[in-house]
């Protein structure tokens, strides 16, 4: 009689003679090795208008209590979205261009006070080339509420520098900015070397922050909704709410790294004890050939 | 352009009641199946579980009728996109029609994601049924207008095909919808779907 320790040692050279066997016959076909990864596909567009839609985001001077169309334009920015392809464009537009307006020669900023937002877009389309479709201007506290409605905005800042007059300290690189920083971070410009050349370039990196912030919370129950009701409140535009809505949720398709920016060169000029901008027309009108069609600048941004 | 609403109210606006039961989805889901000689019938298929919409955002101003109306009637169009995109008689080929709520440019993308917006990969299937039809809503209203709304989607189902067991898939992501003229129409999606299928490497012995 077997006892069980023996029988135990069977089964287990039975085991082990299964498992060479298994080993050691050849397979009479490769076979997928199945993991338990399920494949997820995705799908997503955003219905707003075909073809690049070009749109004029201005910054106005407004003090407390004036109509913000009553400020000058201190930030001009040309965008343009080709919804199809996701690419976008930015274009500056240095606000001390000397430009011909009806009252005469002034600055490009001086048009919003003149002739509102209408004024302005002629004055930047006969300056690049291209009609702006939509104009929307916003105000200080504005801006400061749409940027407070979606908890702030992460910018990459070209310098480090210091600002007094808004108390701003900026750190080369990613700065984590609340409402009242990323608005002085917009106008901040006496301490640039680049003067207003180059806020205009930090007032695009505040745009591609805010465009990442929208991306990276779009999921987020009523963010969006909390971030459009902010700029139906804050911006005076020509565009219906539901439009507004609706291009708020389009532009979140637009990946950041689809995003080409430019601010238009010019060289200083002393007009009558002013000193204003001789903006490169040449520059503008080829960055607008380049951008025109796919709101992409394949040619870079200078010569 | 977007409609005023009446009946503002300081109430609370995060709503997490269920409050659309529509049967139109619960009868579709039970009537769908193959006819045929009741001897070769499979057995009939659960009955597909009701839509359920949420209000989760945005109507803090609104009262509690104006609430439930916009509830009524973004679920109405969710409804009935659930019905023709995923439920109904099958076998069928009749997806397209899906889209009908949709505005005409996402619409016509809507068709090129037709296999991840409808049940089009199962249209051999001998029956569909909804395992589960969440939708929570977050709006956009300023002041008495309703302006739009996105809608958190999860959706589950169940698909029987006469080669096996059935076939469980999800479809998960958001809707956007602009309310104009009374007619609420969806002018965005983002969704995922996971059909459940494993991914497969050719890994050779």
């Amino acid at each position: 009689m077997r006892t069980s320790a023996a029988r135990l040692t069977i089964v287990a050279r039975l085991i082990l003679l299964l498992a060479v066997v298994v080993l050691l016959l050849p397979d009479s076909a490769a076979r997928p090795a199945t993991f338990s990864l399920t494949k997820v596909e995705s799908a997503k567009h955003v219905d707003f208008e075909d073809g690049v839609v070009w749109f004029l985001a201005l910054g106005s001077d407004a003090r407390p209590g004036q109509a913000v169309t009553d400020g000058r334009a201190d930030a001009i920015q040309l965008v343009g979205v080709d919804l199809g392809t996701g690419n976008a464009v930015g274009i500056g537009v240095p606000r001390d261009s000397w430009v011909d307006l009806p009252e005469g020669f002034d600055r490009i900023n001086a048009a919003l006070p003149q002739g509102g937002p209408d004024l302005v877009a002629a004055a930047v389309a006969d300056l690049v080339g291209i009609t702006p479709d939509y104009v929307f201007v916003s105000g200080f506290d504005g801006f400061r509420d749409m940027v407070g409605a979606i908890g702030g905005v992460e910018v990459q800042a070209s310098r480090a520098f210091a600002d007094p007059e808004f108390d701003l300290t900026v750190e080369k690189g990613p700065n984590r900015f609340d409402a009242t920083e990323a608005l002085d971070y917009a106008r901040s410009r006496k301490e640039l070397p680049g003067s207003d050349f180059e806020r205009s370039a930090n007032q695009q990196q505040l745009m591609l922050g805010i465009l990442r912030e929208l991306r990276a919370h779009e999921n987020d129950e009523g963010f969006m909704e909390g971030g459009a009701l902010a700029a139906l409140g804050g911006l005076d535009t020509n565009l219906p709410p539901t439009e507004l809505y609706r291009l708020a949720l389009a532009v979140t398709q637009v990946e950041p790294g689809r995003v080409t920016i430019c601010v238009i060169g010019g060289t200083p000029l002393n007009v009558g004890g002013a000193e204003v901008i001789e903006a490169d027309v040449t520059q503008a009108r080829r960055l607008a050939a380049d951008a025109r069609e796919d709101a992409r600048l394949q040619g870079g941004c200078r010569d | 352009m977007a409609r005023g609403r009446r009946g503002s109210t300081g109430k609370p606006g995060r709503r997490v009641t269920v409050v659309g039961v529509l049967a139109a989805v619960a009868l579709a889901g039970a009537v769908a199946g193959c006819s045929g000689d009741p001897a070769e019938e499979s057995p009939t298929p659960r009955a597909s579980v009701a839509l359920r919409v949420t209000t989760v955002e945005g109507t803090a101003g609104l009262d509690e009728r104006t609430r439930t109306d916009l509830e009524t009637e973004v679920g109405d169009v969710l409804s009935r996109y659930v019905v023709s995109a995923f439920l109904g008689d099958y076998p069928r080929e009749d997806f397209v029609q899906s889209f009908d709520s949709f505005t005409s440019g996402a619409a016509r993308r809507a068709v090129r994601d037709i296999d991840l917006l409808t049940a089009a990969r199962f249209g051999d299937a001998t029956s569909m049924r909804a395992t589960q039809l969440d939708a929570r809503l977050s709006f956009l209203v300023d002041g008495d207008d309703v302006i739009g709304t996105t809608a958190g989607l999860r959706f589950g189902f169940e698909a029987t095909t006469g080669d096996g067991g059935p076939s469980p898939f999800t479809m998960r992501g958001r809707f956007m919808l602009v309310e104009e003229d009374g007619t609420w129409s969806v002018f965005g999606y983002d969704v995922s779907r996971d059909d459940g299928g494993p991914v497969e490497s050719g890994a050779s012995p």
